[in-house]
């Protein structure tokens, strides 16, 4: 009895807790996270190594790389060339706000785009697979701006 | 490719400046759309060109009637008299709204009349067309008017001069009302 | 000589005659109600001996009564008629279908009739029906027919259907079944299952676990095999499956995803999309001797393709000018034309199945848009908007499109929902289709029984 009343606390409290930093990150995310239409913040960034970014971001219906994203790819093929057992997947995606089947060209596209430029920093081809998931596998659930941008995406995954 | 790139990111930054352009980005930003972004009143110019059309068809058939009216003078009904039928039989015809609006579905009916407006006999005068093969909307479009004069009747006719109107032809066409 | 003059002066007179001494008064009739024609759909009448036996059977009170209920709704769903108040009946069931009393039926103001009986013959339900013409007083239709009784609900959509089809001059779509996508989940961890039901949203049934993505199926022109995009070990590819058995199959060997796949209208033939290297184009492959060909061959993407019903063209999806507008074809690649040209983008084009237009998809000014245009592109007519909507599909008659719809999420990304909505090609009568979990990417199967 005492111990469900406790762990009914505890839940509350953890509840509280998430909603307060739904609120907070609501709030941090204003303006200055996107240049352009393209998403510039870390908010959704994940890392391969240390200093290793695992995604880059693209502008509405574009797949060109931004001078961001080549930075970061650079950083990414840099580690691949000293971590040459490991194959990665490219991962596209693209927001909400397109028809699906045109989507899944375009995440078809941007994954390319960014697996290209891998290569002409002389990773082989072989270690690189491409997938496009369209707008099938959004990280941002909302319907704004801000949501979208962090959703145009091409993510390299370790894949083994 | 580069220089594309600085292009855009210094359009845009004016809007980051001015937080009150924001809400006005989530409505029109979105994935596939930009520079598309035109001139806001093209669909409502495409609305009105779609009523010009209807206008103009109007106008049409409006000129049929005056022509029409002209050889009833002599022996026809008068304005006032056609509109009081007119207006009976718009309140029975239920238009069935499957038809084709596009199509050419003109619907004549012979009608003869006892002095009091009841209907004596109604005959479609296309009437081979009925039970051909590929006319089911014309049947369709028939049958409806035929309702309508058997819901209508007695037909709201002038108190006087019944050998004018004893025989009377009724002309059904649904294909203004169609369009909307 | 004589006797040919003669003759030809007495015609002239038949014909001069009459037009001049009657001159027949004509009036014009150009306006109507464009309400809802009113009609009675009386319970199909059934004895005590039968009505037992299907009780017994599916477990329904009265299935005379169950069968007429769906063909009311059936035939109130189309926004073309209204079914009466059954309240208001002053005939009972089975004196209305040997001969009903006109006037009473004229008194509730229906102008149409449906009457019918249910009899239990040999374990089997036989059913036969008539429609009247309450204002003419006649009979305008009667038919019967014998089938199983677990196809009750079938019953009444081809009661339907017939009935829609002598009233309107077109066939009717009610003895169809969508298939879909059931969605369920947040929104960034979607569930997918293939879900196939009734036109009316009966018997939904789930094809597939949901342990891989599935998207856009779409049936082949007999209705039992179904076309579709399967994330199967994370390798998108379009699939074959075959409703009755089950059986699935990849279509094709290619190197990379396919997607976007539709049947020729013969069935013989999967046209898709093919990804490599950054660029989509559009195949074919045929189902029998399984050859492949390149239709489309251009760095831009290619995609949604949709056959003409006689199969000579082929409408796609192109962003070729720089962003997705409509193209069409020849089938086999050549002459290649653009027929969108409004403001906007344009996607998913679907030929209709009568053939005179082709409905799609538009984004403008952050809207989206269903509509319809002509297969050279002109009289673009949009017929809803709403914040995010598309995939058109048509009904079998080409008059109603059914197609899917999201809702927009709030601030804390919540409140999202997809469903299934239907309208028809008038722009009005906009439903939504109750299905048990979200759905998308709606198919619309041919009619089942012709």
């Amino acid at each position: 009895m005492k111990l469900n009343k406790i762990l009914k606390n505890s839940l509350l409290v953890v509840l509280a807790c998430l909603a307060l930093t739904a609120c907070a990150t609501k709030k941090v995310s204003q303006p200055g996270q996107m240049q352009g239409d393209v998403y510039t913040g870390t908010d959704t960034v994940e890392y391969l190594a240390s200093g290793v970014p695992d995604r880059v971001f693209f502008a509405t219906n574009e797949s060109v790389l931004t001078t961001a994203s080549r930075e970061t790819l650079r950083k990414q093929a840099a580690w691949l060339r000293k971590n040459s057992d490991i194959t990665v997947v490219l991962e596209g995606h693209a927001d909400e706000r397109g028809t699906r089947e045109y989507n899944l060209a375009l995440g078809e596209r941007r994954a390319n785009a960014a697996k290209d430029y891998l290569m002409t920093y002389g990773i082989s081809s072989d270690r690189i697979s491409v997938l496009s998931y369209g707008k099938e596998r959004p990280v941002d659930s909302g319907s704004n701006p801000l949501a979208w941008s962090k959703n145009r995406r091409a993510v390299t995954v370790k894949a083994n | 490719m580069p220089e594309d790139n600085v292009k855009k990111v210094e359009k845009k930054k004016d809007d980051t400046q001015n937080p009150e352009k924001i809400d006005n980005e989530v409505k029109q930003v979105s994935e596939f759309e930009k520079e598309e972004l035109f001139d806001p009143n093209n669909i409502a110019s495409l609305i009105d060109k779609s009523k010009e059309e209807a206008a103009s068809t109007i106008k049409k058939t409006d000129s049929v009637t005056q022509d029409k009216m002209k050889n009833l003078e002599n022996t026809g009904l008068s304005l006032s008299e056609e509109d009081a039928l007119k207006a009976q039989i718009f309140g029975c015809w239920s238009i069935p709204l499957g038809l084709p609006y596009d199509e050419n579905l003109l619907v004549r009916i012979k009608l003869e009349l006892k002095p009091d407006g009841s209907v004596v006999k109604s005959e479609i005068l296309d009437h081979a067309r009925m039970n051909m093969p590929g006319q089911g909307f014309y049947k369709v479009l028939a049958e409806s008017a035929l309702r309508a004069v058997k819901l209508c009747q007695p037909l709201r006719v002038p108190t006087t001069g019944y050998e004018r109107w004893k025989d009377l032809q009724l002309n059904f066409d649904a294909s203004e009302m169609l369009k909307g | 000589m004589g006797n040919m003059k003669k003759f030809f002066i007495l015609s002239l007179l038949i014909f001069i005659i009459p037009l001049k001494s009657f001159s027949l008064i004509e009036v014009d009739i150009t306006r109507g109600n464009l309400n809802p024609l009113p009609l009675a759909v009386s319970p199909l009448s059934i004895d005590d001996n039968s009505r037992k036996n299907f009780k017994r059977i599916l477990d329904k009170e009265n299935i005379g009564i169950a069968i007429s209920l769906i063909v009311e709704n059936n035939l109130k769903t189309t926004g073309l008629f209204n079914p009466l108040n059954k309240d208001a009946f002053l005939q009972a069931p089975d004196i209305a279908n040997l001969k009903p009393r006109f006037e009473d039926w004229n008194l509730i103001k229906a102008q149409a009739l449906i009457t019918g009986k249910v009899d239990y013959v040999d374990e089997k339900l036989r059913v036969e029906f008539r429609l009247w013409d309450v204002l003419a007083a006649k009979e305008m239709m009667a038919l019967a027919f014998t089938t199983v009784p677990n196809n009750w609900r079938r019953v009444g959509h081809i009661i339907s259907d017939k009935v829609y089809e002598r009233l309107t001059g077109e066939k009717g779509y009610f003895d169809t079944r969508i298939i879909y996508v059931a969605e369920e989940g947040p929104k960034t961890k979607r569930i997918k299952k293939l879900a196939i039901m009734d036109q009316d949203g009966a018997n939904n049934k789930f094809l597939t676990l949901g342990n891989e993505l599935v998207l856009t199926p779409r049936f082949n022109p007999t209705s039992q095999m179904v076309t579709y995009l399967s994330y199967f070990r994370n390798l998108p590819r379009v699939y074959l499956l075959d409703i009755e058995t089950g059986m699935q199959e990849v279509v094709g060997d290619f190197p990379g995803m396919t997607f976007a796949p539709r049947f020729s209208p013969d069935g013989k033939k999967i046209i898709m999309s093919f990804a490599k290297d950054g660029n989509s184009d559009i195949y074919t492959m045929d189902l029998e001797n399984r050859i492949v060909e390149k239709i489309t061959n251009h760095p831009s993407i290619d995609t949604s393709p949709s056959y003409s019903p006689d199969g000579k063209f082929i409408c796609f999806n192109s962003d070729r000018s720089g962003y997705q507008q409509i193209y069409v074809m020849n089938s086999d690649g050549s002459k290649v034309k653009r027929i969108s040209f409004g403001n906007g983008i344009y996607g998913t084009p679907v030929w209709s199945p009568r053939g005179d237009l082709i409905a799609f998809t538009k984004l403008h000014k952050g809207k989206f848009y269903i509509g319809v245009m002509r297969t050279d592109g002109s009289g673009e007519r949009l017929l809803t908007e709403n914040f995010y909507q598309e995939a058109p599909s048509w009904s079998p008659n080409g008059r109603v499109l059914i197609f899917y719809r999201e809702t927009k999420t709030d601030a804390d990304g919540k409140g999202f929902s997809a469903k299934l909505w239907s309208i028809d090609l008038t722009g009005y009568n906009e439903r939504k289709i109750k299905t048990p979990t979200d759905g998308s990417d709606p198919s619309w199967s041919s009619l089942l029984s012709n």
